[in-house]
């Protein structure tokens, strides 16, 4: 059987990418790109062993204060520990965190809500009554007690956030699944012949995803800040493996004598949080076919 | 319309009444102490967990015979007590002239209760195993009898000096529920107020019978944060804080406040889990050379003089000689020798290093960060976890927690009291190892102080390398009290540790 096309079933506007890419914020993503690449490439920037404990050089001073030196341009911990060090490897778990979070948010977001919303009936019942559920639950409470039972580790992290956060995707793609299912393309495949799976694959996935990319980017500072907060409260990534939130952590005893011990990794928090939001808001903006700055 | 000068004599005599008013309101927190606490464990009061809450129940009561100082005793609720010669039974005289706070008076009916046998379930950890020991005890006129199955060292040290004694008839007219709800007991203060996990407010025992204390209330609060303790203490929010270790002490000295650190020295010390599974899994941790190798990784002196602020020193012996000073210099550590460790694990068959899992409790997570990163240096690598001081005990006391190694922070054993570490049917074993069995079973034949000595240092201590668990630091004390400038004298508190109506406020 012939492949049936319709021309309408994505609509794009000739020369949209550039004059969104113009208003592009360059300071957030700038920060986004230099926390992705101190991810990549820790191992070969990163002055010292994030591990390595110096037990001569507890408490140094940044390379600008009294005391300080360039050994350790951000200061030491209370280990001896270089800061600069740890933050450049901490960028690696939240980046994987975040990165391996919103990547499978979105796949299962997306799949039960385009399910969901196509099927419609029990099907529809169930699997939103179920995102209801997980929108209901306290995260951080259950967060917490799960990690409790089962133990720290960054996987037991990345399945938590994951599991704890792909019902708000769900409910907004399974939305546009069901305007989309009444639209006259839909409509048209299913004249002629094309099974439901395909339809969802090849005719409503396409239409969902600018939403898909907008609200799972927006999404990637709140998954930063939850495995911070995680890990600031002792249950996400165990020590000694480095992370922005056990970094702040590691300082609050000494925030008012080594107050660069939580400052910088709280500052790199706010920046990294804020920059990911700002490029969600961007990316809202130029995917908004309604939007006025386009 | 009255005229400023009708409404000055009225608005003046409210201010005077006002104020007057405030007076006596000044003189009572002037004899208030705050304290700010890390936890207060499980806030129960039966059953008693003296592992986790013993400030409490130190504090609404007393024990037959006080723990001073380390293994000095004085008579508290006994008058005297006696041992028989073959250790196995204890007599106790019991005071006549002690209150409880209800008024009732104190009995031998009461201490007899308290320590009685069908009560073990109500003591947790080492305190139950050694209730546990106990065959009967009965109350006859004003003495109490006690009867244990087997001898055991340091049975009033360890045990008996640190279980309040707890009141009979009331117990059984109000039940555990109404007990927890409003609980009694002979102590210093009495409890007026307690709202869990955040305050318990005590007010002076009027007739308390080691004297008024001289402070009128007593403020618990819950301040987990160190650096809230500290911030608290310095704006004179707490008068005491509590408890101070490691870090915290550092923090305290930078700002000048005072530390007071009391009680029986601890150590931390590596144990293995497989020690505690039914099922006799070969383990490399039974061989010697590995555990010698772990220790001599560890820059353990430099570790102490770290995070300890000077103030302990690496561990020599897991077990010192009892009424040997703790620092004592003639006991030397294994030295810091990363090229030896790596050659012992080489020797063991291990060159190419091996895994562990480690568990440690939160408090010494410093500590932990620190073994893993030496442990790195000779090839070990170790998955960290961290779990709460009380869940990690309660789960090494259950035997569910898996791993290899843990790191516990325990009171230093000393002498042939320590045997009851070593004991298989206990149900707490922590150092328990087949090749010290033997000794275990002559050291606690010998009842006579003066004879356990001469044995230990001659034929147990040259064996101590043999027992599993490797010992990291001497940490010198149980517990440090961080004072607040209203504290005027704290030397009999610091004594008497926990013993808050010996303390003296501006």
């Amino acid at each position: 059987m012939a492949e049936v096309s319709f021309p309408h079933a994505q609509e794009r506007r000739p020369g949209r990418g550039f004059a969104a890419l113009r208003r592009l914020p360059l300071l957030s993503g700038a920060i986004i790109a230099a926390a992705l690449l101190a991810a990549l490439l820790a191992p070969w920037i990163a002055p010292y062993d994030p591990a390595a404990v110096d037990l001569l050089r507890r408490f140094a001073p940044p390379a600008w204060m009294d005391g300080g030196s360039s050994l350790h341009i951000l200061g030491s911990d209370d280990l001896g520990r270089d800061v600069l060090s740890r933050l450049i490897w901490g960028a690696r778990v939240s980046m994987l965190v975040a990165v391996a979070c919103v990547v499978s948010d979105a796949i299962l977001g997306t799949a039960i809500g385009i399910v969901a919303g196509y099927c419609g009936g029990r099907v529809d019942s169930v699997l939103m009554r179920l995102a209801d559920i997980l929108l209901a639950l306290p995260y951080l409470l259950i967060a917490l007690v799960v990690v409790s039972a089962v133990g720290a580790s960054l996987s037991n992290v990345i399945v938590i956030i994951v599991v704890l956060r792909w019902a708000a995707l769900s409910r907004i793609v399974r939305g546009e699944t069901m305007m989309l299912k009444q639209r006259e393309f839909v409509a048209l495949a299913k004249v002629a012949g094309i099974g439901p799976v395909r339809i969802m694959w090849r005719h409503i996935l396409p239409n969902v995803m600018n939403s898909v990319v907008v609200v799972s980017t927006l999404g990637v500072g709140a998954v930063i800040l939850f495995e911070s907060v995680l890990s600031f409260l002792g249950v996400g990534v165990p020590p000694p493996t480095p992370s922005w939130g056990g970094m702040v952590a590691d300082g609050r005893n000494y925030l008012t004598s080594a107050w660069w011990v939580s400052l910088f990794p709280g500052l790199v928090i706010t920046a990294v949080c804020l920059a990911a939001n700002l490029c969600g808001d961007w990316l809202r903006e130029a995917m908004d076919p309604k939007s006025n700055r386009r | 319309m009255a005229s400023l000068r009708d409404l000055t004599k009225p608005l003046l005599a409210a201010a005077i009444a006002a104020g007057a008013s405030l007076v006596p309101w000044a003189a009572a927190a002037q004899s208030r102490i705050t304290i700010a606490i890390n936890t207060l464990g499980p806030e129960t009061w039966w059953p008693q967990d003296i592992a986790n809450n013993k400030y409490l129940t130190g504090t609404i009561g007393d024990p037959l015979v006080r723990l001073v100082s380390p293994y000095k005793l004085e008579p508290a609720l006994a008058s005297s007590w006696k041992v028989s010669d073959d250790g196995l039974t204890y007599e106790f005289t019991i005071r006549n002239d002690v209150l409880f706070h209800d008024g009732s008076k104190l009995t031998a009916e009461d201490a007899a209760f308290t320590f009685a046998p069908e009560n073990a379930q109500n003591y947790v950890g080492f305190s139950r195993m050694k209730n546990g020991n106990i065959v009967s005890v009965e109350a006859q006129g004003d003495r109490v009898i006690m009867k244990l199955k087997e001898a055991i060292p340091f049975m009033i040290d360890g045990y008996i000096s640190r279980i309040s004694i707890r009141p009979k008839a009331y117990l059984q007219r109000v039940g555990v529920e109404g007990f927890n709800k409003q609980p009694i007991g002979t102590g210093p203060f009495k409890v007026v107020e307690h709202v869990k996990s955040q305050h318990v407010k005590m007010v002076a025992n009027d007739n308390y019978f080691g004297g008024r204390p001289k402070v009128d209330e007593l403020i618990w609060r819950v301040v987990p944060e160190p650096a809230t303790r500290l911030a608290m203490l310095r704006n004179g929010e707490a008068d005491v804080t509590y408890n101070e270790l490691g870090a915290s002490t550092g923090e305290l000295q930078r700002y000048g406040m005072r530390a007071v650190s009391f009680g029986l020295p601890r150590q931390s010390v590596l144990v293995f889990n497989h020690l505690l599974r039914k099922e006799n899994l070969p383990s490399r941790f039974a061989d010697v050379r590995v555990r010698r190798a772990l220790t001599m990784a560890i820059d353990r002196e430099a570790v102490a003089n770290a995070i300890y602020f000077g103030k302990d020193r690496a561990a020599a012996l897991l077990i010192m000689p009892r009424d040997t000073p703790s620092l004592d210099p003639k006991y030397r550590p294994l030295a810091y020798d990363p090229v030896r460790a790596k050659a012992l694990l080489a020797e063991a068959g291990l060159s190419g290093g091996f895994k562990v899992d480690l568990y440690a409790p939160n408090n010494l997570k410093d500590l932990a960060v620190l073994m893993v990163s030496y442990w790195q240096r000779i090839g070990i690598d170790a998955k960290l976890s961290l779990l709460d001081p009380a869940s990690l005990n309660n789960a090494w006391f259950n035997r569910t927690l898996s791993g290899d190694a843990i790191i516990l922070s325990q009171i230093l054993a000393n002498g042939v009291a320590s045997l009851v570490y070593l004991d298989p049917a206990a149900q707490v074993v922590t150092y328990y190892s087949p090749e010290t069995d033997a000794l275990r079973v002559a050291g606690t034949a010998i009842v006579d102080p003066a004879r356990q000595d001469e044995w230990f240092l001659k034929v147990f201590a040259p064996k101590l390398d043999q027992l599993y668990p490797v010992p990291v630091i001497l940490e010198g004390r149980d517990g440090v009290f961080g004072l607040g400038q209203r504290v005027k004298d704290w030397s009999k508190f610091e004594l008497h540790a926990m013993g808050f109506q010996w303390l003296t406020p501006q």
